[in-house]
């Protein structure tokens, strides 16, 4: 009984110690770059990790708000170092410890957050995911988002099909009326009728049908003259070159970024603003290749900003954009954009066009004046809604005697010249 | 028979020769009366020749406060963002009425792109791998982040946040701080907005 009662403590103490050296094993375990598994959930820990907290101010690779994490086990003295670092930097630095002072300095003395939430474990599953993702810099990318690949570019219909089948239609109508021509004259031969032997040409165009070729012509030209005369200085269509191949389907189809994110004087003032380059360099001090024109395009906002990519530093002299105005009304007209978006509740598009699929943005609407008053009369008007609109007495009456249903722009002064013109 | 047929060669080569097919979309176009289309004045974004950097849009001259615009007199630096925490704090009282509807239009227009509409900073550039995501408000260290840090914040940037100080100005940066902080509100923070009644600044 005591040989046994020894013999379940020895072995309880060798549980004990076998517990402790795996716990030890498991908190000293770093995986070497060779042998990375990309399903370790100790690393999938890790990357969670890292991603909710170190990814907002760390890259791996390069240097962001904070320095590029690749190698930082190897910049620290010691582990635990590092670990009282990231749970509390204030205190390492107090501490008097001379890297952590050094890097302090380095990036402007500005403190990094502190996690004393973080245990040790967790800690060193991030530095693990970053052992990985050094080593393998497209570690947990998800399969096909490498950087040559543009990420969710929309492919464009493809139009030629229609192409191939209407001459393909074309191609057999042609050969059927030859048929018919061919069994025409066949049977007129048999029943002995006289067979008409011009050419096929002369046979198609016959006084008669060229009479009415030459009236046709002259309509057209007529039409032509006509359209042209209408369109003078309305420019519908008009596409200009701009100085930096800016991407509306980019920014506010993929990316789903709000047009009143750029555009932010929509609501406040007559013009919806042509942002400035602050505005740009919000996203783009961090995004400096885009899909489609790599790092080309986007080197142009930094000349323009005056930003150091290499020190990332508005260094140089910046230097205004000259875009070039698409959408231009007419001096004597007067057109206000906070009137329309914020009063009137109009989305961008109804003007604009969908712009969140141009590439180029191209004048979508005439802006013609009958186009203006051609939306004034058949837009309603938020009237009860707008305390603004409380004084329209006999409005207001019509409606709750049921005598008008809705009213338009044009009701409340709308189609008068001075509202446009003075 | 032949003079129809020149008569017929005429008038479809003119009909060819005037279509707008020849139109070139890069140029606007033509116009009439351009005396009347064009701006004498110099409007808003157009090249100024009277000014040697040739813009219109003049930047205030220094010193200058444009009447009822907001100065914020804490510099951009370290020591600037510590001193925010206790001495900016929320001049406005909004209702709830303001915060959900334009504090939360505001919100989704400039934030959500990265914070997420839910505030978890998983908005959508984070979400297709075009930006790096930002901290959760509803973390410890956001949570409990005072008012004026915030503002501070939002007027000069922090981390890979830009400055949104030319995008918002005074009372709408307040107005979406409030938003965000209803929000953190809903999922148990402790810190009620703060609303003084100072209005001098």
């Amino acid at each position: 009984m005591v040989s046994c009662f020894s013999g379940y403590k020895k072995m309880k103490a060798f549980i004990a110690v076998l517990f402790i050296c795996i716990s030890c094993a498991v908190y000293s375990y770093t995986p070497s770059t060779g042998d990375i598994k990309p399903d370790d959930p100790r690393l999938m820990e890790g990357m969670k990790l890292f991603k909710a907290n170190c990814g907002a101010c760390h890259k791996v690779d390069a240097k962001l708000v904070g320095p590029a994490l690749a190698n930082v086990w190897e910049r620290w003295e010691s582990e635990e170092k590092l670990i009282a670092w990231i749970k509390n930097s204030s205190a390492v630095i107090a501490s008097g410890d001379p890297y952590a002072n050094k890097i302090f300095n380095e990036y402007g003395k500005s403190v990094m957050t502190a996690f004393p939430s973080l245990t040790n474990e967790q800690i060193l599953s991030i530095i693990d995911y970053t052992r990985a993702k050094t080593a393998d810099p497209n570690f947990g990318n998800p399969p096909g988002t490498g950087s040559t690949t543009p990420q969710g570019a929309t492919a464009k219909p493809n139009n030629s099909l229609w192409y191939i089948v209407a001459g393909f239609l074309l191609v057999l109508a042609l050969g059927l009326i030859a048929v018919t021509r061919k069994l025409d004259d066949l049977v007129k031969e048999k029943e002995g009728e006289p067979i008409d032997n011009r050419p096929l040409l002369q046979k198609i165009f016959t006084r008669r049908v060229k009479s009415a070729l030459i009236l046709l012509a002259i309509l057209a030209f007529g039409a032509n003259i006509m359209k042209g005369a209408i369109g003078l200085g309305r420019s519908q269509g008009y596409k200009p070159e701009q100085p930096i191949k800016f991407s509306h389907a980019l920014h506010a189809g993929q990316n789903k970024i709000d047009c009143q994110y750029c555009h932010s004087g929509a609501e406040k003032s007559r013009h919806a603003v042509i942002p400035s380059v602050n505005v740009c360099m919000n996203c783009h001090k961090y995004v400096s290749q885009g899909p489609k024109y790599g790092k080309k395009e986007i080197a142009k906002i930094y000349k323009y900003s005056g930003w150091d990519p290499t020190t990332g530093t508005f260094a140089n002299q910046p230097k205004p954009i000259e875009w070039v105005k698409v959408h231009n009304l007419p001096d004597h007209v007067y057109f206000n954009h906070s009137q329309h978006v914020k009063v009137g509740g109009i989305e961008c598009q109804t003007c604009h066009g969908n712009i969140q699929e141009m590439e180029e943005v191209q004048q979508f609407a005439p802006l013609s004046m009958g186009w203006c008053i051609n939306c004034h009369r058949q837009t309603e008007v938020k009237f009860s809604e707008n305390k603004y609109y409380s004084i329209f007495d006999k409005y207001h009456d019509d409606i709750k005697s049921g005598k008008k249903d809705k009213v338009t722009v044009e009701d409340i002064g709308g189609a008068e010249c001075q509202k446009c013109h003075y | 028979m032949a003079k129809l047929n020149k008569i017929l060669v005429v008038t479809v080569l003119a009909t060819l020769l005037l279509t707008s097919c020849f139109r070139d979309y890069r140029k606007p176009g033509r116009e009439y009366m351009p005396d009347m289309a064009h701006s004498t004045a110099y409007d808003a974004s157009t090249l100024n020749p009277v000014f040697k950097d040739g813009v219109t849009n003049q930047k205030a001259p220094e010193g200058s406060i444009g009447r009822g615009k907001y100065v914020y007199p804490i510099p951009n630096t370290p020591e600037g963002y510590e001193l925010a925490a206790t001495a900016i704090t929320n001049p406005f009282t909004f209702t709830a009425e303001e915060i959900k509807g334009d504090g939360k239009k505001l919100y989704n227009r400039n934030c959500a792109i990265c914070h997420g509409e839910q505030g978890d900073g998983q908005g959508h550039l984070p979400s297709i791998d075009k930006f790096p995501p930002p901290p959760s408000y509803f973390g410890d260290a956001l949570m409990s982040l005072p008012d004026g840090k915030r503002y501070h914040s939002v007027m000069y940037g922090k981390g890979m946040m830009g400055s949104y100080a030319s995008q918002l100005d005074h009372r709408e940066r307040w107005l979406v701080l409030s938003y965000v902080k209803s929000m953190q509100l809903a999922k148990g923070g402790t810190t009620a907005p703060t609303a003084v009644a100072d209005t001098t600044n």
